[in-house]
């Protein structure tokens, strides 16, 4: 009887804050009743534990449940919930052990973390978690050229993972090189060839390298985005979604004009018959989801206006 | 160096700031006004939360410059939270864009996110310029808040409150308006439509 009550309980918890997604990454320590739900979850799971029940299925869900207690940085919690799945699949077993390598990074014990991620691979080579968490202890120490080796030597057996190159994307970015994250962005683009942020991001990449013909390859990905996700159609329930892209294609051609390289006669008629449509779209936009803005976005229009520079 | 004070509707919003995107570097754009060599931060316009990309951080550039016309206020600076608290340097793209304002700019300040505790209530740094141009972090004693003196704690408390509240959900960045322009980036009181 208790055990219900427990997930009714819950249940309540997710209607009143139906506005939380719990798969959002963002936000998690913050949200209060996040960390409610997962009080809930924890003590539910002592006590199923406690009655012996024999039902393996949940501890798919305890593991779920460390993690978010790991993330909000709830170390006794974790670290109880740890002792109970050690005694119920002993210490050798892989996926225990890497929790309690991953509590040891949450109280910032990275040495010992990292023995246990290298004793669990030296067993499987071919452990992927265990080499990405390795990966992010580089990166918490700050070691971001080591991380980024290691990444690539991650990429070379596992070509087709999507998060890891987008992780190897952001930190190129953060090194503030442009050519290897754009690289990194091509190969997102092979893996997800439909997602239209990755065509918007990549653009936004070879935008920042700068230089004429940059620009005008920036637009054409920002065009391309565009077209994957127009999401302004007038009987759509919600707001346009890539506001970036509209921006983009008005800057790319702004920039082109003022390089070196480029000039307002060297743009094709489809050219500017685009960024045309691009600024109607703008203030149709913005007058529709957001009049207070206008102002700002009319002069946005005009100081990037690039038929009064010649 | 000069002395700044910042007001507590600007601290507020450099923290849910952070706090909202707890995982990710968020930065923004510091506006106020300069009096008798002081800066005084009135008001804080959060930029984006994932990688700050030149192309997005113009036209924000460009839509706050109009801002400031419109409404007579000037940027003043910049602020800055490491994706990883712990790490002690800026990260490159912070200073590229510092450099970039303070070229800009009459004057500036460039503030960093860390934690809040005893010894920094503010949680804020001052990073100053030296004589070889580069980013170092001055004294958080030229930096305070605006109003009579208030205890040390006040700043956590009522940052504290303000998260209880869940005012985080109603706080957008301009990267947010870019995925959804219904959403303010001004962050303007929803009770008064203007300033």
């Amino acid at each position: 009887m208790a055990e219900t009550s427990y997930l009714l309980e819950l249940s309540d918890y997710q209607n009143k804050n139906s506005k939380i997604n719990i798969n959002s990454n963002e936000g998690m320590l913050t949200n209060y009743s996040f960390i409610h739900i997962i009080h809930i979850l924890y003590t539910y799971f002592v006590l199923i534990n406690n009655n012996n029940n024999n039902i393996y299925s949940v501890y798919d869900v305890v593991e779920q449940v460390i993690l978010s207690l790991l993330d909000c940085s709830r170390k006794r919690e974790a670290g109880e919930l740890i002792d109970l799945l050690k005694l119920k699949f002993g210490k050798d077993s892989v996926r225990v052990q890497r929790l309690q390598a991953m509590l040891y990074e949450c109280q910032n014990v990275y040495s010992r973390a990292n023995e246990i991620y290298s004793n669990i691979l030296e067993k499987y080579p071919a452990d992927m978690l265990s080499m990405k968490r390795q990966i992010a202890i580089l990166k918490s120490n700050g070691n971001y050229s080591q991380a980024i080796t290691l990444l690539n030597t991650f990429l070379q057996i596992f070509m087709g993972d999507f998060e890891a190159w987008l992780e190897l994307a952001s930190l190129h970015i953060r090194l503030l090189s442009y050519r290897n994250a754009a690289f990194c962005y091509e190969e997102l683009i092979l893996i997800q060839p439909i997602n239209h942020v990755l065509y918007s991001k990549y653009a936004d990449i070879i935008y920042s390298i700068g230089g004429a013909d940059n620009y005008i390859v920036a637009l054409k990905y920002y065009t391309h985005s565009l077209e994957l996700n127009i999401s302004n159609e007038p009987n759509n329930s919600y707001p346009p979604t890539n506001l970036s892209s509209i921006y983009g294609i008005i800057m790319s051609m702004y920039a082109y004009c003022n390089s070196s390289g480029g000039s307002l006669a060297k743009l094709n008629e489809h050219q500017i018959e685009l960024y045309n449509w691009a600024q109607n779209e703008l203030k149709q936009i913005t007058s529709k989801y957001s009049p207070t803005k206008l102002p700002l976005v009319t002069a946005f229009i005009n100081s990037t206006n690039i038929k009064q520079q010649d | 160096m000069s002395e700044i004070t910042i007001s507590l509707q600007s601290f507020l919003k450099i923290h849910s700031h952070s706090f909202k995107y707890c995982t990710n570097a968020v930065n923004g754009i510091l506006l106020g006004y300069v009096e008798k060599s002081v800066l005084n931060i009135t008001d804080v316009i959060p930029l984006s939360h994932s990688m700050t990309l030149l192309p997005m951080f113009e036209v924000a550039l460009i839509q706050i410059e109009a801002y400031c016309k419109i409404n007579q206020i000037e940027m003043i600076g910049y602020y800055y939270a490491n994706e990883n608290t712990f790490e002690k340097d800026l990260e490159p793209i912070a200073k590229r864009v510092a450099d970039k304002l303070y070229n800009e700019l009459n004057s500036m300040c460039f503030l960093g996110v860390t934690e809040i505790n005893e010894d920094n209530p503010l949680g804020l740094i001052p990073i100053g310029r030296n004589n070889e141009n580069q980013w170092v972090k001055s004294s958080i004693k030229q930096l305070r808040l605006t109003g009579d003196k208030q205890s040390p704690s006040y700043p956590k408390s009522m940052i504290q409150a303000h998260v209880k509240d869940g005012k985080l959900t109603q706080f957008n960045d301009f990267e947010d308006y870019l995925n959804n322009p219904t959403l303010d980036w001004l962050n303007r009181p929803s009770s008064s439509s203007s300033q």
